[in-house]
């Protein structure tokens, strides 16, 4: 049923709660083409009735490990499985816990403790190896999966960590990130390594032609590259204060990020040099200035040279970069991935938040973003008492899809636990069988977990190899 | 056996927020200015741009010297109606950036290039129309001179404060530099190490035998002028403070801070907590600040109390003009009414304005 005459020129917001009485009464699934516009207010809106069945989404908490307070890190590893990272930053002394997804048996197996595998157990008293970040990369060749730590738990006898505050105490000062080469094949660690004193790992990537990992540095977002020959670090230079969350390697081995005024930065292997673009990422001009809108999530396409990215900043920004084209490539705001809201406040960029971008088999582009229908809704409010769901504060995580050639974008289901709220997704990643999972968190509604999402056959059997993203 | 955190709701929270917020400065505020003009021009790149010198001309404007994959001089404006920071240009044939002068009508850079250590002059800027309505910086050549001798490296320059003196320590000799062309005259022979400095008119210069030497106009050179105290004068040894007084403070290598004076020698004010100390500048009142530490620096005042040692004032972050961690600086300035520059040691590096807090006073009886 075609409605776009009815429903142009009104805002975002209603139409979805239009189109979602319309399911309830009509038991079909509708839903809104959003066009690449620059800015919200402009948008016109189309929707397009979806033939194919909806996905069937399913829930895997970390019930081995229900301290785990979220998931930063989830990735296809070399071996085809999905590897997903249960961290634990908010309780004094806790540890990062590696988990894989097991097809036969239908769950999350644990493989490994951090803390453990890296002698830095938190009776140390430092501060603990919390978490993976965005940092797991693949290793193809010999079959190894990277993985790096990060830091902000607390050391167990305190109930907070800074960097600043404890980094020349002696007990306290986290030691570094802990840079852990995995074998999937034979299942066991083969060595571990501190890739830089100090400091966390906020993301990671993996250059196998040059057998080089890189990682950007927390608190002092340094760009650090790993010899894996040698194992040696060595530090590239200073990016600026706010941490991206991704880094992506182009077709000529280098490596991109961006800095704190929404720049792209990028290291040339060749020069040995880091520059900055001329153009800043796109942001909402209203109340923006660029500044925060670092890169939070990128992945290739698995055809084309280009790579499709979503900003850290509330109302992130989708986009699309050429990395081929011109000096520092072409590129395409699509947009923004979440909803209108009002721009006087300073939401946060946990509950207006998108991620876990992932390409299918069917050449689409999936991930995931919040949506809500109260204004004050927070990811981490806990539920009002007496209520079965915890879902009080109707906000929710929306699985999108995005067509390649069209830019159209649809929704096609919608994140649900038992638990609590589910709208931020860190991390997605395709397994073997052309499942698609996702990473959550949510620090306050635990236990923290994977989704795993089944798409209908035709999609999940579609003819696009999507290769092995070599970045966390 | 360490045991797990444990505390009151009240204690927990006040100890998070020390941990958090109070680790950052906490005395008088600090502003990262980027090095360009804000709306107008593109930043030194960020590899281009580590701060290595500042000094302040007579009309209180504060002129840099970088280092890293090219040498740019700098003109920072922060009063009247200004508020910019303009890429005189880069210092042709330079490896390495380390001194920089403001004589009256000239900049003087010391840089080291292949042929040893040169001098590059730029004449100095006027004041600008107003910078929030109109501007125009004409570009002005550098001269590179000559090594001031050849083959040797230069460790650096220092001034009076009528600037019509202006002394340059190189590996084997001290030189005076003539204030308009920069050309060089020797002054006599020492193993120079570090930067030197002028107190009262007297100018001064560690050897690598642990001596200063000293030169005036009038008494001349002097290669064994005094001896310093008891400590780590190596590497780089001693940091002398920014300042304009007949007193000066100086750190060794092991974080141990002296009152220098001519008449009085040297007054032991206490050790720092982390070293090395990199940059210290000395307020209008006599307080001194200045960073030590690696990796992440740590602020530091030493009052006006000489009894009392040097205290810890945080981590550098500035929250207005560019939001950001100061992690590391190497030099400093003292600019025209009692506000202080740091220049930061990094890439991307920004100058940092430092307006120290009022001391606090005795009420009135």
């Amino acid at each position: 049923m075609a409605v776009d005459r009815i429903l142009t020129g009104v805002g975002a917001q209603d139409i979805e709660a239009f189109l979602r009485l319309l399911q309830k009464h009509f038991g079909t699934y509708f839903t809104v083409d959003y066009l690449p516009q620059k800015t919200m207010h402009a948008a016109s809106t189309r929707t397009k009735e979806i033939t194919d069945m909806p996905p069937t989404i399913t829930w895997y908490p970390f019930v081995d490990y229900p301290e785990a307070d979220s998931c930063w890190s989830l990735s296809t590893g070399p071996d085809g499985r999905v590897y997903a990272a249960a961290c634990c930053e908010g309780l004094p002394g806790g540890i990062a816990k590696i988990s894989r997804y097991n097809r036969e048996t239908d769950r999350l197996d644990f493989l490994l403790d951090m803390g453990e595998a890296t002698d830095d157990l938190p009776e140390s008293r430092r501060a603990t190896q919390c978490k993976i970040h965005y940092s797991f990369a693949p290793s193809p060749e010999d079959d190894i999966l990277y993985m790096a730590t990060h830091l902000s738990g607390p050391p167990i006898d305190l109930p907070r960590y800074s960097p600043w505050h404890f980094w020349n105490d002696p007990v306290h000062c986290f030691r570094g990130a802990a840079l852990v080469a995995y074998d999937t094949k034979r299942e066991e660690t083969l060595w571990w390594d501190t890739i830089f004193p100090k400091e966390g790992c906020r993301c990671m990537l993996h250059d196998p032609d040059r057998r080089r990992l890189y990682a950007l540095s927390y608190p002092r977002d340094h760009l650090w590259v790993y010899d894996l020959k040698k194992r040696t670090s060595r530090d590239l230079g200073r990016i600026g204060s706010v941490n991206a969350q991704a880094l992506f390697l182009d077709g000529r081995g280098r490596v991109w990020t961006s800095s704190d005024d929404g720049r792209l930065v990028r290291y040339d292997p060749e020069t040995d040099r880091l520059t900055r673009s001329p153009y800043i990422l796109p942001h909402d001009e209203r109340n923006q200035t660029g500044w925060h809108s670092v890169l939070y999530d990128a992945v290739a396409h698995p055809v084309e040279p280009c790579v499709y990215g979503v900003t850290w900043i509330a109302g992130p920004r989708l986009f699309r970069l050429w990395t081929d084209e011109g000096e520092w490539g072409r590129l395409e705001d699509l947009g923004q991935a979440t909803q209108e809201r009002d721009l006087s406040v300073p939401m946060d960029t946990f509950t207006d938040h998108a991620g876990g971008l992932v390409f299918a088999r069917d050449g689409m582009l999936y991930y995931t973003a919040s949506r809500w229908t109260n204004p004050n809704a927070r990811w981490d409010m806990p539920a009002e008492s007496g209520a079965g769901r915890k879902n009080t504060r109707q906000l929710e995580g929306v699985l999108r899809r995005l067509d390649h050639e069209t830019l159209e974008r649809e929704d096609v289901g919608v994140f649900e636990r038992p638990e609590g709220i589910s709208n931020y997704m860190s991390r997605g990643a395709i397994d073997s069988e052309g499942d698609l999972f996702f990473g959550m968190v949510n620090h306050s509604q635990k236990p923290n977990g994977v989704f795993r999402v089944e798409l209908p056959r035709e999609r999940k059997q579609g003819r696009v190899d999507v290769p092995l993203r070599m970045w966390g | 056996m360490a045991t797990k955190h444990e505390s009151t709701r009240e204690e927990a929270t006040k100890l998070r927020q020390q941990i958090l917020h109070g680790t950052f400065i906490r005395e008088g505020l600090m502003v990262a200015f980027p090095l360009c003009f804000p709306g107008v021009t593109t930043m030194i790149p960020g590899d281009e741009s580590r701060v290595a010198a500042l000094d302040v001309s007579p009309s209180g404007f504060v002129y840099g010297l970088t280092r890293g994959h090219a040498c740019h001089l700098f003109l920072g404006m922060t009063h009247g109606a200004t508020g910019a920071v303009v890429d005189l240009g880069v210092v042709g044939g330079a490896v390495d950036a380390v001194d920089i002068c403001c004589g009256t009508n000239q900049v003087f850079s010391a840089v080291q290039t292949d042929r040893g250590g040169c001098i590059a002059v730029q004449p100095a800027r006027a004041w600008p129309f107003d910078l929030l309505q109109e501007w125009s910086f004409p570009p002005k050549p550098f001269t590179l001179l000559d090594p001031v001798v050849t083959g040797e490296q230069i460790f650096g320059l220092a001034r009076n404060p009528e600037r019509n003196l202006i002394v340059a320590a190189t590996e084997n000799g001290v030189h005076r530099l003539d204030p308009e062309t920069g050309a060089a005259e020797c002054l006599g022979e020492a193993r120079c190490s570090g930067r030197p400095v002028c107190l009262g008119g007297v100018f001064y210069g560690h050897t690598n035998d642990g001596v200063l030497w000293s030169w005036h106009p009038e008494e001349g050179f002097k290669p064994e002028a005094r001896r310093l105290p008891e400590g780590d004068w190596s590497h780089g040894f001693p940091v002398w403070a920014a300042g304009n007084g007949v007193e000066r403070c100086v750190a060794d290598a092991g974080g141990h801070l002296y009152r220098f004076r001519e008449n009085g020698g040297f007054l032991d004010l206490g050790k720092t907590d982390l070293t090395p100390v990199t940059a210290m500048a000395e307020s209008r009142d006599g307080r001194l600040f200045g960073c030590c530490g690696e990796g992440i620096q740590r602020f530091f005042c030493q009052g006006t109390q000489g009894s009392q040692g040097p205290y810890d004032i945080g981590c550098g972050i500035s929250l207005f003009q560019r939001r950001r961690y100061g992690f590391r600086f190497s030099c400093a300035a003292v600019g025209h009414d009692g506000r202080l520059f740091f220049g930061e040691d990094d890439d991307l590096g920004h100058l940092w304005i430092y307006m120290p807090a009022c001391p606090e006073r005795d009420p009135v009886a």
